[in-house]
């Protein structure tokens, strides 16, 4: 009798354990998130996947403590570096401030200004999301004499903007700091993580189990739709766009990608730009750049980018994906427009 | 005790055979089929959560914080918007009516979050 019972509940108990097992997390990974307001002004949320619950709480506290450095480091009405030289100040620039001003100024000639980070006095003209002026067309003028990164002194230990102008990284910050927080997880060894820097997005490695991160691209048209999904791990998925920052003033909608060759947000026939790119800084770059260019210009642009890739939100509802040849290890999904 | 007993497991057995099947099927349905509909819409304000709402019926919950803060949250036909609020930026409102798992709605001034949740394994995050 009671070896018969034993021979009906090995298996049955094995079966029982089997189901359970990828329930109880016997691959010792801890998931753990923070999320905060405080800084970029957006809510930025980290997830990581680590070893231990000391491992994941400690990377989480590294991020912030980047952030927190960078938010300072980079605000343009703040005590940092750019806030400085905004208000007319000479400032002796770190190795690392020096090198990220030069390589923003060489992405701003790359793009030939359709990135173009001098064009602070311009944003401050308009105020989208404040006071929301629609200038007339001699204080435009005005404004873009002040404008238009050729103007700036070749980058130096000591240095100061000419009278006037202003910089903005606000469309090169949070893709820096994304790759800058990836290197660090990278190095702290946890196993995965999620980046999401206002809907800046870098995924680190693969989710557990193996299986890759899946990314919305947000449709701007349908605030509850997509337009696609990005499949894949160490990538980063940045959109630009008309629908998050704008104001509706006498039927025309005003949003905050400005193009320096009217003073004016861009109108270039599209609603957003989304980059999938191996670096969340190059992502952050083009998404800005290639929103200003337009949809032909940009496939072009985009078409000798390697491991680059851009979907595009067109005005006429539909969207269209452009790839620009080898690697990237990552699938882009097209879920058809609006 | 016949030979046929003694070859077929008791009932209790059966029983709790059948019932971990059944429980490993609802978690398959639970994980694999559910499109990406979010069930419920989590408010936090300065990452604490003040109001859960499912999004199965119809209602309203109105938000309101220090300094007379306030946020129209709107559930309607299974989708949630932020309809009217007082902050700076009218950003919140601005974002419209969502309805999938892992989209959120943000109110920077207020530090509030509408939260879209359900099915997790959907997608992860959404570029925006």
């Amino acid at each position: 009798m009671t070896s018969r019972r034993l021979r009906i509940r090995l298996p049955l108990l094995a079966l029982i354990c089997f189901s359970l097992l990828p329930l109880c997390g016997c691959g010792r990974e801890i998931s753990k998130s923070v999320s905060t307001f405080d800084y970029l002004d957006t809510i930025i949320r980290i997830t990581v996947s680590a070893g231990s619950e000391s491992e994941a709480d400690s990377a989480l506290s590294g991020c912030l403590d980047i952030i927190r450095d960078y938010h300072f480091m980079l605000d343009a009405d703040g005590e940092g570096f750019v806030g400085r030289l905004n208000k007319s100040e000479t400032v002796s620039l770190s190795a690392e401030e020096k090198a990220l001003l030069l390589s923003a100024l060489g992405m701003c000639a790359e793009t030939d200004g359709a990135l173009d980070i001098s064009l602070y006095p311009l944003a401050r003209l308009w105020d989208i999301g404040g006071g929301n002026h629609v200038p007339d067309e001699d204080e435009i003028r005005e404004t873009l004499l002040r404008c238009g990164y050729e103007k700036l002194p070749p980058v130096t230990d000591e240095y100061a903007l000419p009278a006037g102008m202003a910089i903005d990284l606000g469309a090169v910050a949070k893709g820096y700091i994304a790759d800058k927080l990836s290197d660090y997880l990278n190095k702290a060894k946890v196993k995965s993580a999620l980046i999401d820097l206002g809907g800046n997005i870098y995924a680190l490695h693969e989710k557990t189990g193996g299986a890759p991160y899946r990314i919305a691209v947000q449709s701007p048209s349908d605030p509850s739709g997509r337009i696609a999904v990005v499949e894949g791990g160490d990538v980063s998925v940045v959109t630009s766009g008309t629908y998050q920052r704008y104001f509706d003033k006498d039927g025309r909608r005003y949003h905050h990608i400005f193009d320096r060759r009217t003073g004016a947000p861009a109108q270039s026939g599209l609603l957003s730009v989304t980059i999938i790119a191996p670096s969340s800084y190059l992502a952050d770059c083009l998404s800005t750049a290639v929103f200003v260019m337009g949809e032909e210009k940009g496939a072009e642009y985009i078409s000798v980018q390697s491991g680059v890739s851009a979907v595009f939100a067109l005005e006429d509802g539909s969207a269209a994906l452009y790839t620009g040849g080898e690697g990237g290890g990552y699938t882009v999904i097209m879920e058809g427009g609006k | 005790m016949t030979e046929a007993e003694k070859r077929l497991p008791p009932k209790r057995e059966i029983v709790i055979i059948i019932a971990v099947l059944a429980l490993l099927g609802l978690l398959a349905a639970a994980v694999g089929f559910s499109g990406g509909k979010a069930e419920t819409a989590r408010v936090l304000v300065d990452g604490q959560t003040v109001k859960l709402l499912s999004l199965s019926a119809d209602c309203e919950y109105l938000y309101t914080g220090s300094e007379g803060a306030e946020n129209l949250i709107v559930v309607k036909n299974g989708g949630v918007s932020v309809v009217s609020a007082n902050c700076r930026d009218g950003l919140c409102v601005n974002q419209g009516a969502k309805s999938r798992a892992g989209q959120s709605i943000v109110c920077l001034p207020h530090k509030l979050i509408v939260q879209l949740e359900g099915d997790s394994s959907e997608v992860d995050a959404y570029a925006k």
